[in-house]
C-alpha cells in the first residue's frame, strides 16, 4: 500500500531496475503493479487499467493501450470470458492459476510474462496484459487493434499485366502475402527487434532449400551488429547494414510486390521485411538487377528484351547526355554534322551563359521541378506541371536565358531517368551526371572518359553481401547473361532456377 | 585477390591492343612500308614464343611471383640482381607510356590544356583502382572495358572499307624482302610482349596452369587485330603519307564517313582507347607496387602506391618534346634491350635453369 | 597508417579539385567563326591572298528557332601575306571569333597562285589537327577564288560552301579530297589533280558557277586543264565512271536527225598491262564499259542486232579518239601521270620500279600508250525505236 503522492519504496526500486535495463519481477500484490504502470505510463492519456475480478473472486487487471487495442474484442471476448469462465477445482499455486485462466481464454494468441520489462513491451506492442492478484506472472492476449491501410495497387511499381497488390505497414499482412505465393515449410521467417525506441519488428526471409546459408547468416549478424535507437523505415537498415556506405547506387533491390520478392526468393535471395513500411530489401543486389522488372517476366520475352535495351540505352542517356552535349559543343564540334552544328551556333547566340552553367542550370531547375512535382497537392499539381514545362521553357528561350537544344537535352534525361525501373539506382545515376558535366565542361571527352573510368572503377568493386556487384559481366559468367543481356524465356530460365544460386558469392 | 582466367585473357588483350595499335605502327610502317601487317604478322609469332616461355615459367611456381621464383632459381645475390634489371622496365616504362598518351591527348583533343592536369587525371584513376580493386579489380574492370575496346576497333575498320583503294597495298612483299620486314616486327613484337607480366599475376590464378591458354588467347587477338588495322591503314591512307603520320589509326578514323553525315569520329575512338592505355598503366602499376614490396619484404604492398604514383607523374611531366620519349626510348632501350632481355633472355634462361634444377633435385632423389 | 592514409586521400582530392578550376580548351559555339571554305590567290605582288567564307548562324533561317533570318547566312574575309600562319593570323584579327577549320568543306586553290606552287600552304595543311582530310579541293579557272567565295545564293544553299561541298559528294564531277591531293603528291608513281570550277554565264551581272573540268598538276603547280569529254574517259579508267553520260555521232547528220546517241555508263572498267621493252614500260590499256542508251537521234533501229552493233563502234571510235587526245593531253603536254602508271608500274614490276623511279618524270613522256576502247550497249529503254527510223 502506498500513501498519497509517495511511492513505496519497493516500487521505487523496481522503477529504478526498469531504467537500468534489468528485468525486475512482477509484484504479487496486483495494487503494487498497478501502481508501478500508473508511474511508467505517467501521462500517457491513451493507457487503461481495468480493474476486473474473476468469477472466482480474484482481483484482476487488464491493462492496454486504448488505440492499440480493439475495444470490441476486449469487451465482448476476453472480459466476458473473464467473468464468466469458472476455474475448476483447487488451485495451489498462483503459476497454475495462471495456467488455467490462460487456458479458458478464447485466444489463440496468449503468453505468460514474468518481468516488468516484458510487461511494458506487451503494453507498447499493443497487447493486453493482464495481472492476476498473488501471481508474479501475467497474462499477454493479442490487441487485434492495430489500424493498417487497404491492400492498395503499388504506387511506385505499377504494371499493365500482373498481380495488382502491394505491401502495406504492417508486417502481418505482409509476411502472409508472400506465404500465399510460396506455399512451402522452406519459407523461413526469422524475427528480430530493431531499435531501442522504436522497437521495430523486422522479418528476415528467405528459402532455405535455395538461399546460401552464409548469405543469411551474414544478414542476421549485421542487423544485429550496430545500436539504433528508432528503425521508422527500411531504408534506415539499409544504409546501416549496407556494403559500400559511401556509394550513390543501392546494394539492395527495394519493392513493394510481393510478387517480386517471392520472384528473389526462389533465386536464392533473402528479404527483409520492416514493420511499418511497405517497402521491403531484397539482398543481394546486382547493377543489372536496377534494369529489371517483375512484369518483364510476365510479358513476350522478346518484347522483355527489347525494353530491357531500351532502358540500358536510355540509363546511358541519363548519365552521359548533358555532359557529352557541353563536351562535344565547347571541345569538338568537328563531330557534328555541319547543318547541325550551325543550328546550335545559332541557338547560342543570344544565350549569355557558357554551355556548361547553362546546361548545370537547367538541369537543377528541372530536379527542383520534378521533386516540386512529388510535393505539391494534387490538383495544383497538374497545372504545375504544364507550367513548367511549357511556359518556363518556352518563355526562358525566348527571353534568351536558355537555349532551345538545351531543353530538349533536359527534358530528355528528365524523362530518361524515369525509365530506369529501380529508383535507388536512378537517383544514383542523377547525381553522378553532375560531376560528369563539369568533368565534360573542363576536359571535353577526355574527362567524361575518366569519368566514366573513375565510375566504372567504383562500380565494378562494389560487393553487395558477397556477390560482386557487377556478376555476370565482371567476373565474366556466360550463364549470368541470360537475364542480363536478354530475358530468356521460361524453359531456359527454369533449369537455372532449380540450381543453387551459390556461384554468385565466389570468394 | 584472386583472378580468373578469363580476366588474364582481357587484360593481356586490351593492354597490348592499344599501345601496340598505336605505338609501333608508325615504326613499322617505316621500316616495312606496305607490308607492315607482315611485320606485325611475325610479332605475333614472336610474342607468341613469349608468351610460351612466360607461361611456363610461371607454370613451374605456381603460387610465387618472378620476384619470389627468381631467387629461388638463381640464388639471392644473383636473383636480386636480375629483379633489378625488371625493376628498372617496370619504373621506367610507366611515365613512358604516360608521357606518350599524355602527347597524344594534348596533339589531337586539347592542345591549351597544360600537360600536368592530364597526367594527374590518369595518376589519379590508376591509382584508385589498384588501391580500391587490387589485381582482381584490375580484372574486372578489363572484363568490361576489353570488349568494348574490340568493338571499337572493328567499327573502325568496318566503317573505313568504304575508303579502301585495294591497290595501296600491293605490290607484296617483292618491293622490300625479308631483312626490312623482320626490322620492322621488332617495335610491335615488344609490345605484344608485355604478356611477359603474366609471370607476375600467374600467382594469383586459381589454377596457373590453365593459365597459358587464356595468355595465347590474348595475345593472338590483340595481334589479329592489329594485323587488321595495320592492312586497314594501308588500305586507306597509303604508304605516300603514311611514315610521316604519328597516329596512323587514328588519322584512318578521322576519314570516316558514314551516310556523309557523320564525320570525325576520332575523338570516340581516342577515348575508348584511353581505357587501353588505363589498363596498362594499372597492370604495371600494381605489378611495380606488388613486386617491389616483395623485393624489398614489406607486408602492406598498397603502401608503396603513395610512393610510386609521384614517382612516376614527375617524370612522366619532365621530358621536353615528343621525340626524346617516344622515339628515344623505343629505339634505345626498349627494342633493343627490353625485348632479347627482359621479355625472352631471362625467362628463357630461367627456365631451363629451373628445369636442370627439377630433373637434377629428381635424379638425387633417385 | 590510417592517419597517413588521410592526408594523401585529402592532397589527392585538393589535387583534383584544382585541376578542375580551368577549362582551356573550352570555346563556347557562338564563339567560333565556322570557316565553311577557304580560297587561295595570288596577288600582283607576289603575295598569297587567302579568303575565308564564314557562315553566320545568326543569318540562317534554321538556325533562329523560327524567327526570320535577319542577316547574310554568311561572311567572308580575306587579307594578303607572305605565308600561311601570317595570313591566318591576319584573318583571326579581322573576326571576333576563333577560326575553326574544323567543319571546312571545300578549298579553292586559285589559277594563278596553283601554277605558282601550292607546297606552303600544303604543309599547313597536313601539321594542324583542326584540318580534316575530308575537304574537296578545287582548282578555280578564269576566275579567282575571292571572287567564288563571295557569290551568295549558289547552288541552292544559303551557304554556297555547303552548296559545293554537296556537289562534290554527289560525284559527277571529279571530287578530289585532301587526302588523295596529298596522297598523289607524295608518291613517285601518281600526279595530282583536283576538280575545277568556272564561271558557266553572267546573269544580270550575277555570276554562275560550274563544276566540270579537271585541273591536273605536276608536284605542287598547276599545269593545265582537262576538257570535260576527255576527263570522262579518264573517269572510265579509273574505274569509276558511273552515271557518266557520252554522245557519239553514230550516223553523219541527216535532215531531221542529228545522229547523235547519248548513253549512260553502268559499269566501267579498265585493264592495264604494262611490258618492260627496251628499258621503258610499254603500256596497253583496255577500257570497258556497259552502257544504257538514253536516247537516240538517229536513224538507228537499236531492235536490231546489227544496228546496234554499229552504234557500239561508234562508239569505240570516238571515246578512243578523245582517249588519245586525253593521254596526249596528260602525256605530253602536261607530263603529268595523274592516273598514276607509276604506281601501276611499282606494282607489276617492282625491281624495275626502284631502280627507275628517280627517273620516272622524264621516262613517263615517252612512254607508248595503246589503247582499246569496248563498249558494250546492254539497254536501250523503255521505247524500242523512235517512231521515225529506218528499217
Amino acid at each position: 500500500m502506498t500513501r498519497k503522492g509517495r511511492l513505496s519504496t519497493r516500487i521505487q526500486k523496481k522503477l529504478e531496475e526498469l531504467d537500468s535495463g534489468a528485468n525486475p519481477s512482477i509484484f504479487d500484490d496486483v495494487e503494487d503493479n498497478e501502481e508501478m504502470l500508473r508511474k511508467t505510463f505517467s501521462y500517457c492519456s491513451d493507457f487503461v487499467m481495468k480493474k476486473i475480478n474473476h468469477r472466482d473472486g480474484t482481483p484482476c487487471t487488464l491493462v492496454y493501450i486504448q488505440g492499440l487495442v480493439d475495444s470490441k474484442h476486449l469487451e465482448d471476448v476476453l472480459i466476458n470470458s473473464l467473468l464468466k469462465t469458472k476455474t475448476v477445482g483447487d488451485v495451489s499455486s498462483s503459476k497454475e492459476l495462471i495456467g488455467l485462466i490462460k487456458e479458458k481464454l478464447p485466444t489463440a494468441d496468449v503468453g505468460v510474462i514474468d518481468n516488468l520489462n516484458d510487461a511494458t513491451l506487451n503494453i507498447v506492442n499493443g497487447r493486453i496484459v493482464l495481472f492476476v492478484d498473488s501471481s508474479i506472472q501475467a497474462i499477454s492476449m493479442s490487441g487485434h487493434g492495430e489500424v493498417h491501410r487497404a491492400l492498395d495497387e503499388p504506387s511506385t511499381e505499377a504494371l499493365i499485366r500482373g498481380p495488382r497488390v502491394g505491401f502495406n505497414e504492417d508486417i502481418h499482412t505482409n509476411m502472409s502475402l508472400i506465404r500465399l505465393r510460396l506455399r512451402t515449410p522452406h519459407l523461413k521467417m526469422e524475427e528480430t527487434i530493431i531499435g531501442t525506441i522504436s522497437r521495430t519488428k523486422v522479418m528476415v526471409t528467405y528459402l532455405d532449400n535455395m538461399a546460401a546459408p552464409e548469405l543469411v547468416t551474414e544478414v542476421k549478424t549485421r542487423l544485429k551488429k550496430d545500436e539504433m535507437g528508432s528503425v521508422l523505415e527500411s531504408g534506415y537498415i539499409e544504409e546501416m547494414i549496407r556494403d559500400a556506405p559511401y556509394s550513390p547506387f543501392p546494394v539492395m533491390k527495394m519493392t513493394e510486390r510481393p510478387d517480386s520478392v517471392a520472384a528473389s526468393l526462389i533465386e536464392g535471395r533473402v528479404a527483409i521485411l520492416t514493420n511499418g513500411t511497405p517497402m521491403a530489401l531484397i539482398i543481394p543486389m546486382t547493377f543489372w538487377q536496377t534494369f529489371q522488372t517483375v512484369e518483364d517476366y510476365y510479358m513476350n520475352f522478346l518484347f522483355a528484351t527489347l525494353l530491357r535495351w531500351i532502358r540500358y540505352f536510355f540509363a546511358g542517356i541519363v548519365v552521359f547526355l548533358p555532359s557529352v552535349f557541353i563536351a562535344i559543343t565547347t571541345y569538338h564540334p568537328e563531330m557534328l554534322p555541319t547543318a547541325l552544328a550551325l543550328s546550335i551556333a545559332g541557338s547560342r547566340e543570344i544565350v549569355p551563359f557558357p554551355t556548361l552553367v547553362e546546361t548545370l542550370l537547367m538541369e537543377v531547375i528541372f530536379e527542383a521541378l520534378r521533386e516540386a512535382g512529388i510535393r505539391l497537392p494534387r490538383p495544383i499539381g497538374q497545372t504545375i506541371s504544364i507550367v513548367g514545362a511549357l511556359v518556363i521553357g518556352q518563355s526562358a528561350v525566348q527571353a534568351g536565358i536558355v537555349s532551345a537544344p538545351i531543353v530538349i537535352i533536359v527534358a530528355l534525361t528528365g524523362i530518361a531517368a524515369f525509365l530506369i525501373p529501380d529508383t535507388n539506382t536512378a537517383q544514383g545515376f542523377r547525381i553522378v551526371r553532375f560531376p560528369l558535366m563539369v568533368l565534360g565542361g573542363s576536359f571535353g571527352l577526355f574527362g567524361i572518359g575518366m569519368g566514366t573510368l573513375a565510375l566504372l572503377i567504383h562500380l565494378v568493386n562494389i560487393r553487395s553481401f558477397g556477390t560482386y556487384y557487377m556478376w555476370p559481366i565482371a567476373p565474366f559468367k556466360a550463364g549470368g547473361l541470360w537475364d542480363v543481356a536478354v530475358r530468356a524465356p521460361w524453359w531456359i530460365m527454369n533449369k537455372r532456377h532449380l540450381r543453387t544460386r551459390k556461384e554468385q558469392t565466389k570468394e | 585477390m584472386k583472378i580468373s582466367g578469363i580476366q588474364i585473357f582481357w587484360m593481356i588483350a586490351a593492354m597490348e591492343l592499344g599501345m601496340t595499335l598505336l605505338m609501333t605502327m608508325t615504326s613499322s610502317l617505316q621500316a616495312a612500308k606496305q607490308d607492315a601487317w607482315i611485320s606485325m604478322i611475325i610479332a605475333g609469332g614472336i610474342a607468341l614464343f613469349i608468351a610460351f616461355v612466360a607461361t611456363q615459367l610461371a607454370v613451374l611456381y605456381p603460387n610465387q611471383t618472378l620476384v619470389q621464383f627468381t631467387e629461388t632459381i638463381l640464388g639471392k645475390w644473383i636473383g636480386k640482381f636480375v629483379i633489378v634489371i625488371y625493376m628498372v622496365q617496370w619504373y621506367t616504362i610507366i611515365p613512358i607510356i604516360l608521357r606518350q598518351f599524355t602527347d597524344l591527348i594534348e596533339l589531337l583533343l586539347l592542345p591549351s590544356t597544360p600537360r600536368a592536369p592530364i597526367v594527374i587525371l590518369m595518376v589519379l584513376l590508376v591509382v584508385y583502382v589498384t588501391y580500391a580493386g587490387g589485381i582482381d579489380g584490375i580484372g574486372r574492370c578489363s572484363e568490361v572495358l576489353g570488349p568494348i575496346i574490340i568493338v571499337m576497333v572493328l567499327l573502325v575498320l568496318f566503317f573505313s572499307l568504304n575508303n579502301i583503294t585495294f591497290k595501296q597495298i600491293l605490290p607484296v612483299y617483292r618491293d622490300h624482302g625479308i631483312m626490312p620486314i623482320f626490322n620492322g616486327a621488332l617495335a610491335p613484337a615488344s609490345y605484344l610482349g608485355h604478356a611477359v607480366e603474366f609471370v607476375m599475376l600467374a600467382a594469383f590464378m586459381d589454377n596457373p596452369s590453365k593459365g597459358s591458354r587464356y595468355v595465347y588467347w590474348g595475345v593472338l587477338i590483340a595481334n589479329v587485330l592489329v594485323v587488321l588495322s595495320t592492312a586497314m591503314v594501308v588500305l586507306t591512307i597509303g604508304i605516300n603519307l603514311l611514315p610521316t603520320m604519328w597516329y596512323p589509326f587514328f588519322e584512318m578514323t578521322r576519314q570516316i564517313s558514314i551516310f556523309a553525315f557523320i564525320e570525325n569520329l576520332d575523338a570516340i575512338a581516342i577515348v575508348i582507347w584511353i581505357s587501353s592505355v588505363f589498363i596498362k598503366l594499372a597492370i604495371y602499376m600494381f605489378i611495380t607496387c606488388y613486386g617491389t614490396a616483395q623485393f624489398l619484404k614489406i607486408k602492406n604492398w598498397r603502401m608503396l602506391i603513395w610512393f610510386v604514383a609521384p614517382f612516376v607523374t614527375i617524370l612522366a611531366i619532365i621530358p621536353r618534346n615528343v621525340t626524346q620519349s617516344t622515339t628515344h626510348y623505343l629505339l634505345n632501350y626498349w627494342v633493343p634491350v627490353v625485348l632479347p632481355i627482359n621479355m625472352i633472355g631471362i625467362p628463357l634462361l630461367l627456365l631451363i635453369i629451373s628445369k636442370i634444377q627439377k630433373r637434377r633435385k629428381r635424379a638425387n632423389l633417385n | 597508417m590510417m592517419r597517413m592514409q588521410t592526408i594523401y586521400r585529402c592532397l589527392v582530392l585538393l589535387v583534383f579539385i584544382i585541376c578542375l578550376t580551368g577549362c582551356w580548351d573550352s570555346i563556347e559555339m557562338e564563339d567560333r567563326a565556322f570557316v565553311m571554305a577557304s580560297g587561295f590567290d595570288l596577288t600582283e605582288d607576289g603575295q598569297v591572298e587567302a579568303t575565308l567564307q564564314i557562315a553566320l548562324p545568326t543569318g540562317l533561317s534554321i538556325a533562329m528557332q523560327g524567327g526570320g533570318a535577319t542577316k547574310e547566312p554568311f561572311v567572308v574575309v580575306t587579307d594578303k601575306g607572305r605565308e600561311g600562319t601570317d595570313i591566318l593570323q591576319h584573318l583571326q584579327e579581322m573576326i571576333s571569333r576563333r577560326v575553326f577549320l574544323g567543319h571546312r568543306g571545300v578549298i579553292i586553290f586559285g589559277e594563278a597562285y596553283a601554277r605558282e606552287g601550292i607546297d606552303e600552304i600544303l604543309d599547313t595543311f597536313l601539321r594542324s589537327p583542326e584540318s580534316r582530310y575530308t575537304t574537296f579541293i578545287l582548282t578555280a579557272k578564269g576566275v579567282t577564288a575571292k571572287e567564288i567565295l563571295n557569290t551568295p545564293h549558289q547552288f541552292l544553299e544559303e551557304i554556297p560552301a555547303l552548296g559545293l561541298k554537296k556537289k562534290q559528294q554527289i560525284g559527277i564531277s571529279l571530287a578530289v579530297k585532301l587526302n588523295e591531293f596529298l596522297d598523289a603528291i607524295a608518291s613517285d608513281g601518281k600526279s595530282p589533280m583536283t576538280g575545277v570550277i568556272q564561271v558557266l554565264e553572267k546573269k544580270a551581272d550575277q555570276k554562275i558557277f560550274k563544276l566540270g573540268e579537271a585541273a591536273v598538276y605536276q608536284d605542287n603547280k598547276l599545269v593545265g586543264f582537262l576538257p570535260e569529254e576527255e576527263m570522262k574517259t579518264l573517269f572510265m579508267l579509273r574505274g569509276e565512271a558511273e552515271n557518266q553520260n557520252l554522245t557519239a555521232q553514230v550516223k553523219p547528220i541527216e535532215e531531221g536527225f542529228k545522229g547523235t546517241m547519248g548513253v549512260r555508263v553502268l559499269r566501267s572498267k579498265s585493264t592495264i598491262d604494262i611490258q618492260i621493252k627496251d628499258e621503258i614500260p610499254e603500256i596497253m590499256i583496255t577500257l570497258e564499259a556497259r552502257v544504257v542508251v538514253l536516247e537516240n537521234d538517229s536513224k538507228l533501229d537499236l531492235s536490231k542486232e546489227k544496228k546496234l552493233k554499229e552504234a557500239e563502234s561508234k562508239f569505240n571510235e570516238q571515246v578512243d579518239q578523245r582517249f588519245v587526245s586525253m593521254l596526249e593531253h596528260i602525256q605530253k603536254e602536261f607530263k603529268a601521270d595523274v592516273f598514276g602508271f607509276g604506281n601501276e608500274v611499282h606494282i607489276k614490276h617492282p625491281e624495275y620500279w626502284k631502280m627507275n623511279k628517280d627517273k620516272w618524270k622524264k621516262i613517263y613522256p615517252k612512254i607508248p600508250i595503246s589503247t582499246r576502247v569496248d563498249i558494250t550497249i546492254i539497254g536501250i529503254g523503255r521505247a524500242q525505236a523512235p517512231p521515225h527510223l529506218e528499217k
